[in-house]
């Protein structure tokens, strides 16, 4: 029994020996890359890759995928063991984080030299992914939040919502689809700090100041001001009260619970396959007394390089690869969402399937003037702190445990502006 | 005479029959879990929770099975599964042999320094893996570990807190009095460790090969952290990768989830034959 | 005991013969306790003094991570309370109805295999997505569990898992319902219990109820106290059901410490304080596995010992 174990074991040492890297050629560049995502996206993925190593026979990459929430343990594991990959995902939540702590390559000396060519790009696409006015990530594709909705619903209530539909039209419809079907909102009572910076963005107000020290505002009105409209519409029936949701997925989420969700648009084919009803989407309610467009345009994802990778140019070279080739949207259409090249976006529109194509004419909507605003910057690395906090609000509020909601918008207020202050100061 | 005993084989079928009514009826509850999942992995995306809680789906679809079997990229859920078996096989034989010499050093034999050695043991299943996962990444590293199964297999190799604790609990509900006639016989400890107490733990060494396995083909943060190329996939970790934060296919994370059952489920039904009320020291007894 | 066996060798021989025989067979736990185990226990145990947000290294801060655990972070209590609440429920009712279930199926009958794996299947699920998924269907407002209520006429219009007052309960229910392993424990202790001291009782005129606590019981004990042990300690590290079910809502009423800890940890990037609490945890189950062991030899039954 001894003697097999023993045999056992060394067929094992032996077997993962043999599957080190050690054994590829040397001549080669080898980068590694590293993404999320689910299958069809890793299946994209991985014949985009074996493509661009047919067009650069002197690069091997080594993929290396997972889901979104295993990745956020697998790269900081990786970040920390000193074995970070050459080229990776990054997400916008994120990007303050990685950039100030040193773990991504400043990407800006390669765009002048040209090897990452931006020149069909606007500026404030390339801006998106700077930190303090350096480039550290380039967008994989644009897109924006939206609302989804049940059409078939509305179609059949002889309801209709507008492009771009204000608080009082979204909630007249959300009332009369609530009295129809007891179907229900998910976007009002939400509450979360993604919802509350767009209710600011309508005053021309970020949830953050520019620097990222402090919150972007100092009125505790806008606060109240969301929380009451969440109350109103839970109390009315059609907002969603706390703990009553059904759905076990956001996906049946809009079949069971509600007629509407908050998503981005790049969601659409995502929600329509998972639920096999007719979705369609629209802009997210803008407050009726707006001063400022409150949507934007945003990135899907980003490619980063590592600071500390050996073959930054070849990993530049992959990134070029993805912003800039017909070969790679010939694979991947908009999977990581429109693209950012003006020309490759033109290049890959007519060949793209209609729900793709509805998904395009929605960013071309948005992006008409007086639609949307500029983009805010990258959240600073404290924001995760600052949105589990409003949380903790928001839910005490929701379940109607708060009496004075302005003394509780000012001591959240006091506490989040603590939170910044201090990882400003470290 | 007669009447007497019948009555007696009546009340025993009765009572025979109210156990298996009562045991069904719970196996049912206990079972209602995968019975969701495989009703689950027929249904069209559309209907898996539209339609939750029936457990007869009203579109009957295969299609589940031939897109998660599909995998991702290059390989298929064959490549997993044959990853999964080399990690757990190898994780569990290196576990139950580790586990019974450790156990029995410990539960066995007065030496010195033997409490240190069992409380410090004891601490070792204290501490939460989740802050051991980036000192342990950042150790296998510098070994040159990462990107083998080593992680996910050599540890098993050197005993674990719970399983030697399990066993020693088993060896210590043996009497002394067997290694005492075996050391007058000229028995060494190993001769006792072999000859008399390997083969009465038997039914523990069966749980800690039984728990390994299972542990082993479920370790999902082993092969995150890990394994770095799709080859050296496992089952527990690509069934994660049919939802992420924008697209989710449940239907196919259903479908592979009811296949990744059977393996372990085959294996606990074999084993668990061997877990019957009092046959085994018998013998041994007499 | 082992003087009076071989009295032509002298005590100190026989103990150097155990020295070194002991540390041959404790050998392999050593030696992974130094290779796998030390230095990350060590490294963790420094990092918890440290700033440590994973990405950089680590800057020593003495005890401020203690601090702010103690006095400042408001859902570090929370999170300590839920998880005495749910270890303390949870534990007592998972033993009592593993051991049950053990002793009903330990014997024989055609249909035993069937039972023992049907009772098994919860626990192989695990910690899986599918089991996350048919929990919040089975206790979602108009899920199974409302309508089998509604069915007995009984209130069927609970929010299980979004109430305060029941969603610990319902995710202490899913854990009670996962006692797989330590039925498995259970039923390979009961089978290591000689069929001749029952055949002896018997003989003696004893019924099943005396044989139980006479004999089953006693001799089971060792086991008692191990899946007492580990469920303890399982419990106190509660992680799974939390995180992938309610994610600590509603009002941080299934907040266990582990998933507090977990969140500060990787999505907050607070590595040192989360090492901080961890080690903070290790001092609480410590205290309260010394508490067991010491109360063992009141209780536990060791054949071996004779006592």
């Amino acid at each position: 029994m001894k003697k097999r174990i023993l045999t056992a074991l060394a067929a094992a040492v032996m077997l993962c020996l043999a599957l080190t890297p050690a054994a590829l050629a040397e001549e080669k560049t080898t980068i590694n890359i590293l993404w999320w995502g689910s299958q069809t996206r890793h299946d994209l993925t991985v014949k985009l890759i074996e493509k661009f190593e047919e067009l650069n026979p002197d690069i091997d990459v080594v993929m290396d995928y997972s889901d979104w929430t295993g990745y956020w343990t697998k790269l900081p594991a990786q970040v920390a063991g000193g074995q970070t990959p050459d080229v990776f995902q990054m997400d916008y939540a994120y990007l303050s984080q990685y950039a100030e702590n040193g773990v991504l390559a400043p990407l800006d000396g390669y765009i002048a030299d040209g090897s990452l060519d931006m020149s069909n790009v606007s500026e404030n696409v390339v801006a998106s992914g700077q930190v303090k006015g350096t480039t550290y990530a380039i967008s994989t594709g644009t897109n924006a939040p939206a609302m989804l909705y049940r059409k078939d619903i509305l179609d059949e209530l002889g309801l209709t919502l507008p492009m771009n539909p204000t608080m009082s039209e979204y909630s007249a419809v959300a009332k009369a689809v609530y009295e129809a079907t007891g179907l229900r909102d998910t976007y009002v009572t939400d509450c979360s700090a993604v919802i509350f910076r767009i209710h600011l963005r309508n005053y021309g107000l970020n949830l953050y100041n520019d620097e990222g020290t402090a919150l972007g505002f100092d009125d505790p009105k806008y606060l109240v001001n969301m929380w009451n409209i969440a109350l109103q519409a839970q109390e009315e029936g059609w907002g969603l009260q706390p703990g009553e949701a059904t759905a076990v997925t956001a996906f049946d989420s809009m079949v069971v619970d509600a007629w509407s969700r908050f998503q981005n648009s790049n969601e659409l084919q995502a929600y329509r396959d998972a639920t096999g009803k007719d979705i369609a989407m629209v802009m997210l309610p803008s407050m009726d007394d707006a001063t400022t467009p409150a949507l934007f345009l945003k990135p899907a994802m980003f490619w980063c390089v590592a600071e500390e990778s050996d073959v930054k140019d070849a990993a530049v070279r992959f990134i070029d690869f993805f912003t800039n080739s017909t070969e790679c949207f010939d694979i991947v259409g908009i999977e990581r969402a429109v693209p950012i090249s003006s020309e490759m976006r033109e290049y890959v529109t007519p060949s793209l399937d209609e729900v793709s194509q509805e998904v395009i004419q929605y960013i071309d909507f948005v992006s008409q003037p007086g639609m949307s605003s500029a983009l805010m910057p990258a959240d600073p690395a404290a924001a995760s702190n600052v949105s589990e906090l409003l949380d903790q609000y928001s839910e005490q509020v929701r379940y109607g445990m708060v009496d004075d909601l302005e003394a509780a918008a000012r001591e959240f207020m006091d506490e989040a502006n603590a939170i910044l202050a201090e990882a400003a100061n470290k | 005479m007669n009447e007497k005993l019948h009555s007696v084989s009546l009340r025993r079928n009765v009572g025979r029959a109210v156990y298996h009514t009562l045991m069904l009826l719970t196996s049912v509850a206990m079972l209602y879990p995968v019975l969701w999942m495989i009703a689950s992995s027929f249904k069209p995306n559309g209907e898996i929770f539209s339609n939750a809680t029936s457990l007869i789906p009203i579109e009957f679809t295969v299609q589940h099975y031939i897109d998660g079997w599909r995998g991702f990229g290059n390989y298929t859920f064959g490549t997993f599964f044959s990853n999964s078996l080399f990690v757990a096989v190898l994780s569990s034989v290196g576990m139950v042999f580790s586990s019974a010499v450790v156990a029995f050093g410990l539960a066995r034999i007065q030496f010195k320094g033997r409490q240190f050695w069992f409380v410090l043991m004891i601490i070792t299943m204290m501490l939460p893996g989740q802050v051991m996962m980036i000192p342990r990444f950042v150790l296998f590293n510098k070994m040159g570990w990462v990107g083998t199964y080593l992680p996910m297999i050599a540890p098993s190799f050197f005993g674990s807190g719970f399983n030697i604790f399990l066993i020693m609990q088993f060896i210590r509900g043996i009497p002394r009095d067997m290694d005492e006639a075996a050391t007058i016989d000229g028995c060494s400890w190993y001769g006792i460790f072999a000859k008399i107490i390997l083969p009465m733990i038997v039914p523990s060494l069966v749980t800690v090969g039984v728990l390994t396995f299972i542990g082993s083909w479920e370790d999902f943060m082993g092969a995150l952290l890990y394994l770095n190329k799709p080859a050296m996939y496992t089952v527990a970790y690509a069934l994660k990768m049919f939802n992420d934060s924008s697209q989710a296919d449940y239907g196919a994370t259903f479908a592979m989830s009811v296949l990744s059952l059977v393996p372990v489920l085959i294996l606990f039904f074999f084993f668990q034959k061997n877990l019957v009320e009092g046959i085994s020291i018998q013998g041994l007894k007499g | 005991m082992q003087k009076s066996l071989r009295p032509a060798r002298s005590l100190s021989s026989t103990m150097n013969l155990n020295n070194v025989a002991g540390y041959v067979f404790i050998l392999p736990f050593i030696i992974g306790l130094v290779v796998f185990t030390a230095i990350p226990f060590f490294t963790s145990l420094y990092l918890s003094f440290t700033d440590y947000n994973v990405l950089t290294p680590a800057k020593w801060v003495g005890l401020q991570n203690f601090r702010k655990m103690f006095f400042e972070d408001k859902l570090f209590w929370t999170s300590f309370k839920v998880t005495f609440k749910f270890a303390f429920i949870q534990v007592p009712i998972k033993l009592a109805v593993s051991l049950l279930v053990a002793l009903v199926l330990s014997r024989a009958t055609h249909l035993t295999g069937f039972y023992r794996s049907a009772f098994y299947i919860p626990s192989l699920m695990g910690g899986s997505v599918a089991i996350a998924l048919l929990w919040k269907q089975l206790f979602s407002p108009n899920g199974a569990i409302n309508q089998l209520l509604s069915v007995f006429g009984l209130p069927s219009n609970t929010r299980w898992l979004g109430d305060p007052n029941t969603a610990l309960g319902t995710l202490i229910a899913l854990g009670v319902w996962q006692f797989g392993s330590s039925m498995l424990i259970f039923l390979a202790a009961i089978k290591n219990i000689p069929a001749s001291y029952h055949e002896a009782a018997i003989v003696d005129g004893a019924g099943p109820v005396r044989r139980f606590f006479a004999i089953t019981l006693p001799m089971l004990t060792p086991i008692l106290f191990f899946n007492l042990v580990n469920q303890v300690i399982g419990a106190f590290q509660a992680f799974n059901s939390s995180y992938l079910i309610t994610q600590g809502k509603p009002l941080n009423t299934t907040l266990y410490y582990g998933v507090h800890l977990y969140n500060r940890a990787f999505n907050h990037y607070e590595m040192g304080y989360g090492c901080a609490m961890a080690w903070f945890m290790l001092l609480i189950i410590a205290f309260f596995t010394a508490l067991i062991f010491r109360s063992s030899s009141a209780w536990v039954y060791y054949e071996s010992e004779g006592k």
